[in-house]
């Protein structure tokens, strides 16, 4: 039960990792094309794609420090 | 803020284009295209997070975990509403004097870009589509152009937009009278400069024409 709750941490690490990067990228993408097109993006995009990163950058804090504690 | 960004922006605001072109029309699709997908996102996520909420406190009695993975949830969630919009409000159409385009930009995945250059093709055919409850209710609709193009797709196709309509009156106006100015003098038309009646000529003796059309 203690392997399969740690293996759940691991996932949520990972996915928390993939999403943080997903959301940078995307962010970069997003202000080459606002570059390329002449489109102004909605600026509640470009916030809540850097509140995305931020949050993302925590959670991988906080989910592995809890993790940690469990495994030590 | 939908309504301010249903439009790239004013068209007098825009830059002057070369050669004389003007913009005409602008249209992004409907805005029940973005709300349809961001919904259903939603609840998908909702229903996520209610499951967890019943497996990971109710039966398990693990709190952190609960919170842990609904974070994760909602970044999620966030992530791909936000895609959506972005996604929405880079896919537009744009009608000029010289050219209609459909531009597609979706940003880390694909680019679309359809031009074509109405001085190039004859536009044979103007369709006007809105079939259903909902898209009457929302005037929503497809409008079809067919072209005489044999290296390409005959159709171009403004998808689910606002006031099909009007639109679809508007190029075939559009297509119609412009195309005229293109067209002002082409080869097999008679001349309208005084001083060079003749298009072709036919120099047999040096100084004197013998031949004209």
């Amino acid at each position: 039960m203690i392997m399969i709750i740690n293996s759940f941490y691991i996932l949520l690490i990972v996915l928390v990792f993939l999403i943080g990067i997903y959301n940078f990228l995307f962010l970069i993408f997003s202000q080459k094309t606002e570059k390329e097109l002449i489109i102004i993006l909605p600026e509640m995009a470009k916030k809540t794609l850097m509140v995305n990163v931020g949050i993302s950058i925590f959670a991988f804090f906080i989910i592995l420090y809890v993790l940690l504690q469990r495994i030590i | 803020m939908l309504k301010h960004y249903q439009m790239i922006r004013k068209i007098e605001e825009g830059p002057p284009l070369p050669n004389g072109e003007r913009i005409l029309l602008r249209k992004r699709q409907h805005w029940f295209m973005l709300a349809i997908p961001v919904l259903f996102t939603f609840i998908i996520g909702l229903i996520v997070i209610v499951s967890l909420f019943y497996l990971l406190v109710l039966k398990l009695n693990n709190v952190s975990i609960f919170i842990s993975s609904s974070l994760v949830i909602l970044l999620l969630v966030s992530s791909i509403i936000i895609k959506l919009m972005v996604d929405w409000h880079c896919h537009f159409y744009i009608l000029t004097t010289h050219r209609i385009l459909e531009v597609s930009y979706k940003p880390l995945f694909s680019n679309y870009i359809n031009n074509v250059i109405l001085n190039q093709v004859k536009s044979t055919e103007i369709d006007v589509e809105k079939s259903g409850l909902i898209n009457q209710i929302l005037d929503m609709g497809n409008v079809y152009v067919t072209f005489d193009r044999p290296t390409h797709g005959e159709l171009f196709s403004l998808l689910n937009i606002q006031s099909p309509r009007s639109v679809g009156f508007l190029m075939s106006e559009v297509l119609d009278i412009e195309k005229r100015d293109f067209m002002k003098t082409p080869l097999w038309y008679k001349s309208d400069d005084e001083k060079k009646p003749f298009r072709i000529t036919e120099e047999i003796f040096p100084g004197k024409i013998l031949g004209a059309i």
